[in-house]
């Protein structure tokens, strides 16, 4: 037992020979659980837009892409409001408002990001958030908000969001596709409330609007029209884009920019697994002298696989490790998947040491 | 004092063919083991080891290479046995198997008259309390202190040290290599030829009977090479005590001082008269 608690306290002395080795894995660790938990992040958003997208494109949606006119006098017609609410009062149409600042209030929403959504099928736009067809006034924290509660005085309500969103909500958008709501607040308002809305809103609400053209009462061709003349009053010409056509190049963008994401994270993560294990093969090296001495001089191969085994745990498992354990506890799921992986690969890099070093020890003597 | 027994006496094993398989079937419950750090009990021209035909071969890919052919060496009280011979013909290799570092594929190896166990923990035990190894590259732990370089030996006793008791034993035994003073220099910091001695500190530390030293004063100058080769004799021909020396080297300056000299070519081992290897 005495020589037990020997070993492995000299397995812990090895330990502080190898502070750099052991502060580079750290770093390369945390550097490739941080890159590929972003990247891994980002892509499950994209992945689950697509999916809304699937879902919206059966509504055949029409949305809008503008083009903005300062020399036309800002006459705000209020026709275009008013279609705007009935059409959202009918569930023909869904429009969302997303922000991050609020003109009137800076403070507003503790300064974050604001995504306000208006219809009866806001579920084509959000994905997470509970009774999406009901269209009572309320206000949701996104997942990652640290916040318990914020009051939200907008449009002539005052709404309270306390409740977190799960993590995986997100947000469908046909001119920026899927966008995590971890850091949103996600405020849901009746048609009626946006007469109430500024000037700001209004526009972004007119310009963010998707008629669903497959719902039985979907928009006339001269509310259409007048619609879009009227939106020519709040400054911006508003031009119909089909989603079901335009769809398919956005899903090649998504399988782009995934392919951009996977690949360079799958890169660096050879690359950093490449490192770590030239980086174990070293520490084993650097202390294969002193394991041999002490064979000859009457240690068991049993007692210095004490010593190996709490040497490598201490040098390679635990800096390895600890890094994405640190950011899973930050950020629980972003950096739950990276994690298993480093901590797989740490694993079977341990063993490997472990099982070589003893080896070459024997061999080194026979 | 190891409170199992070790060894039993040659007598029982002798007449059997097969070696390995008698050191298998003689474990330590036999009735006539006795203790193994009791040389001083030994008659005085009992050898301190013996290797009865000892073979060993490497198996590689496509071929057999025999490293140790049926070879029989004695190595007797205050003796200094060297053995020549050509890169890879065999010598570390015999050292390891005197050594206990290695296990022959036939023969026996004969400790103080008595067959040990072939149990790794005995054999960890023997390496520990009955040999000293020195080797070429000095085999020392740069960046520690010379007293933990020293100390190792000490941590592996049936009774470790530790701590001021292990540093109080180095210091003698850095004392009598002529390193008194240099237990806390970091051994980076020494020459080739302290590292040597820090190494033959290590050895004596323990007090063992016998040393291995495999090419001890081939990284050295001459004089350096003088002074260990005359610490190792003095050591050995220390007439109060059982000490043996085995020497592997290819250094002539070193034959002089030993008492026997053997060649070992293509895993034979043959003695040699002195005058001339020296011709």
């Amino acid at each position: 037992m005495r020589q037990l608690f020997h070993e492995i306290r000299n397995g812990i002395t090895l330990v502080t020979r190898h502070f750099v080795q052991i502060i580079t894995i750290m770093l390369l660790m945390g550097l490739v659980c941080f890159s590929i938990g972003m990247n891994l992040s980002t892509v499950t958003d994209k992945a689950i837009a697509l999916k809304q997208s699937q879902e919206l494109r059966a509504h055949d949606p029409v949305y809008f892409s503008a083009y903005y006119d300062n020399s036309v006098p800002k006459t705000q017609d209020q026709s275009a409001i008013h279609i705007l609410s009935t059409e959202l009062a009918k569930g023909s149409a869904v429009s969302y408002v997303n922000t991050n600042i609020e003109l009137s209030n800076k403070d507003f929403a503790n300064r974050h990001h604001v995504l306000i959504v208006m219809g009866k099928k806001t579920n084509l736009a959000v994905f997470g958030i509970p009774n999406p067809q009901s269209t009572k006034p309320r206000a949701y924290l996104g997942a990652d908000l640290p916040e318990k509660s914020i009051d939200l005085p907008i449009a002539g309500y005052h709404l309270t969001a306390s409740q977190h969103l799960p993590s995986h909500a997100s947000f469908f958008s046909p001119h920026g596709f899927g966008e995590s709501l971890a850091h949103h607040v996600v405020i849901v308002l009746p048609p009626s409330a946006l007469s109430r809305m500024d000037e700001q809103e209004k526009t972004r609400a007119l310009f963010n609007t998707i008629f669903l053209m497959k719902e039985p009462s979907h928009i006339s061709d001269d509310d259409l029209s007048l619609f879009l003349h009227s939106c020519y009053s709040w400054g911006m010409s508003l031009v119909p884009q089909n989603l079901s056509v335009s769809l398919p190049e956005q899903f090649r963008k998504v399988v782009a920019l995934t392919i951009s994401y996977v690949v360079p994270s799958l890169a660096l993560l050879i690359l950093v697994f490449f490192l770590f294990f030239s980086l174990g093969k070293t520490l084993v090296r650097e202390e294969l002298t002193e394991l041999r001495i002490r064979y000859f001089f009457g240690a068991t191969l049993g007692s210095l696989s004490i010593r190996v085994i709490t040497f490598l745990l201490l040098s390679l498992v635990v800096p390895a490790v600890l890094p994405s354990a640190l950011l899973a506890y930050q950020a629980q799921q972003q950096f739950a998947i990276p994690g298993i992986i480093i901590l797989t690969f740490t694993l079977v890099v341990f063993l490997v040491c472990t099982l070589t070093t003893m080896r070459t020890i024997k061999r080194s003597i026979s | 004092m190891i409170s199992t027994n070790v060894f039993k006496t040659t007598e029982n094993t002798s007449s059997l063919p097969d070696i390995t398989s008698s050191l298998h079937e003689n474990t330590s419950s036999h009735p006539e083991s006795t203790p193994m750090d009791q040389p001083l009990n030994q008659p005085l021209d009992q050898p301190l080891l013996e290797l009865k035909r000892i073979t060993h071969r490497y198996h590689q890919a496509d071929s057999v290479i025999t490293a140790l052919d049926t070879v029989n060496l004695e190595l007797l009280p205050h003796e200094i046995v060297c053995i020549m011979g050509p890169s890879g013909g065999g010598k570390t290799t015999l050292l390891n198997i005197c050594g206990f570092l290695l296990q022959p594929d036939h023969g026996k190896v004969v400790v103080n008259g008595k067959v040990p166990d072939s149990s790794s923990s005995h054999r960890a035990r023997l390496r520990n309390q009955v040999f000293g190894y020195i080797r070429q590259d000095y085999a020392v732990i740069d960046h520690d202190k010379v007293w933990q370089n020293v100390a190792i030996p000490l941590e592996y006793r049936a009774k470790p040290l530790y701590g001021r008791k292990a540093k109080a034993l180095c210091s003698q035994a850095l004392a009598k290599v002529n390193l008194a003073g240099k237990e806390n220099v970091r051994v980076a910091q020494l020459s080739g030829g302290q590292k040597q001695r820090v190494a033959i500190a290590r050895c004596l530390v323990n007090e063992p009977s016998i040393i291995l030293a495999d090419e001890p004063t081939a990284a050295l100058d001459h004089e350096n090479a003088h002074e260990i080769i005359t610490l190792l004799r003095d050591w050995a021909h220390d007439p109060s005590q059982r000490h043996g020396l085995i020497l592997a080297t290819h250094d002539p300056r070193i034959l002089p001082y030993c008492d026997r000299i053997f060649s070992l070519q293509d895993g034979t081992l043959t003695q040699e008269s002195a005058t001339h290897l020296q011709a």
